[in-house]
């Protein structure tokens, strides 16, 4: 007896689905009205409105970095390593103070000239020596504004936002001659990974006076830097 | 990008078992308020279940459902964007296209109705087909193979889940006969909430014809009345910290659930 209520429900359910199908297929098949409803179209605006994955008010940020510096002495090549410390207002706002320490050595035209000198000392030609002068650290107060954002599929492992930002800053920084007023100006990228890892991409522009042969000269370097951070609740 | 939506569902699997009785007593208070006709508290409770949870796509369904009983279509059609875009489309039961269609019928967007019921046409013959199958035991290796590994949840089944009972996995009579090794009262039971689903999805088709039947009577007086213009598209809303982004057709998993719509209303005079 049961079986035979089996057999019967399911021949019931095989005979409606046909009908069921050719409910489905029949939905829209008045052409004539399709195209009248197209005639009379309603717009709909959408838009992502998502909640920043990072919050980042009210927030410090350690961050070490390194940079590759062009420009300056032409006798010399300089690399920093940066040290920093940001507090975030906002997302859109941070102050902070940043600490270069500075590695020099001389570049190829700067070995040439100093070699061309020791050469010309040992065959008794004493001209002057040649002089340069070059930073050993620098440590200024920085305000960073970030006004745009963006985000990264990151090869499909998951999503990640980022800040575009430009920096301004002022400070000291100590050279081989002295102590010298500095500025600086720049842009970056800042990725927020997770709610405490963070990195930078940053090109930066610094001015300060160096002193060489007891003159004056105004020089600028442009810094291209990568860092990691840490952000602290 | 669906890989990865399946690779965040299979990896909170284990941890989500926990958390299912949570959201099935979130769902039913949802529901309770709903029927009260409290549509505030029962959007907020479906708002709890976290896109985790297997009961996740059906708290979005539910709740644009009772966005449009409260006559909120924006935050309806933003819901809906969700569950008919490319990455749960193919989860879906008939009712979100039911939903999708009514919510247009109330903002006399009849062209975006025709194209529902051409992606219901596409979705619902596939699944009707399958689930008719299962009902008549013809895909009882398909079950059994599946059921193998339904201790991972949804995610065993999840990218052929158009051709399952809705969260079957969820049935606590298979639940039991899973555990007691019992495949023939597994297979029964699937093939009953089988059935249950095509009765679900007959009783929607016929919904949508009466929704198409309405469409042909207002689009004549909408096409007789002088003036077709609506109202203005009312302005985004976001939060000050909020992050606002176009919306293309490519598809970010974290953008899911993320929408924001503001649609044109009906013109004045022809509001239902």
């Amino acid at each position: 007896m049961k079986t035979l209520a089996l057999i019967l429900c399911l021949i019931s359910v095989t005979a409606n689905s046909k009908g069921i199908l050719e409910d489905i297929d029949s939905l829209g098949n008045n052409k004539q009205i399709a195209e009248r409803s197209r005639q009379i179209r309603g717009e709909n605006k959408i838009r992502i409105v998502q909640n920043r994955t990072v919050d980042r008010n009210n927030r410090f940020e350690l961050g070490v970095n390194y940079d590759m510096v062009a420009g300056g002495d032409p006798y010399i090549n300089t690399n920093n390593l940066g040290f920093q410390v940001d507090f975030h207002f906002s997302p859109k706002f941070s102050v902070g103070v940043r600490h270069y320490e500075t590695y020099a050595r001389l570049s190829a035209e700067g070995e040439r000239v100093f070699d061309a000198y020791d050469r010309a000392f040992s065959q008794g030609d004493f001209r002057s020596r040649p002089e340069v002068d070059y930073p050993l650290s620098s440590t200024m107060g920085v305000a960073t504004f970030y006004p745009l954002y963006g985000k990264l599929n990151f090869f499909n492992l998951g999503v990640t936002q980022f800040d575009v930002y430009v920096l301004g800053g002022y400070g000291k920084m100590l050279l081989k001659s002295g102590t010298s007023d500095t500025w600086t100006a720049g842009s970056g990228i800042g990725f927020w990974w997770s709610q405490h890892l963070s990195s930078r991409l940053e090109v930066r522009y610094q001015n300060y006076t160096d002193k060489v042969n007891n003159i004056e000269r105004n020089e600028g370097v442009t810094s291209f830097s990568a860092g990691m951070g840490i952000l602290l609740w | 990008m669906v890989k990865m939506f399946f690779a965040i569902i299979t990896l909170t699997a284990t941890a989500a078992t926990a958390g299912i009785q949570q959201d099935r007593t979130l769902l039913n208070q949802a529901r309770t308020s709903y029927a009260s006709g409290k549509y505030n508290e029962a959007e907020k409770l479906y708002s709890k279940i976290q896109p985790n949870s297997d009961y996740w796509l059906l708290a979005v369904e539910e709740r644009a459902h009772t966005f449009g009983r409260a006559g909120d279509y924006n935050k309806a059609l933003a819901d809906l964007t969700t569950l008919i875009s490319p990455v749960f489309e193919k989860n879906l039961g008939p009712e979100p296209y039911f939903t999708a269609a009514l919510t247009y019928l109330r903002l006399c967007q009849y062209d975006n109705i025709y194209a529902i019921l051409e992606k219901y046409k596409a979705n619902m013959k596939v699944r009707t087909i399958a689930l008719v199958a299962l009902a008549d035991r013809d895909a009882d290796q398909k079950v059994l193979s599946v059921a193998k590994n339904l201790n991972k949840g949804f995610a065993a089944y999840a990218d052929k889940a158009i051709e399952f009972p809705t969260l079957f996995h969820l049935d606590t009579q298979v639940q039991q006969a899973i555990r007691t090794n019992n495949n023939a009262k597994l297979l029964k039971r699937v093939a009953t909430l089988a059935k249950e689903d095509i009765k679900e999805i007959s009783e929607t088709t016929k919904k949508l014809h009466l929704i198409e039947a309405e469409v042909m009577q207002r689009l004549h007086k909408l096409e007789e009345a002088k003036d077709h213009n609506r109202d203005r598209i009312g302005k985004f809303k976001a939060k000050k910290d909020q992050l606002q982004f176009p919306y293309t057709d490519e598809l970010w998993i974290d953008e899911v659930n993320s929408y924001q719509v503001e649609s044109e209303k009906c013109p004045k005079g022809s509001e239902i």
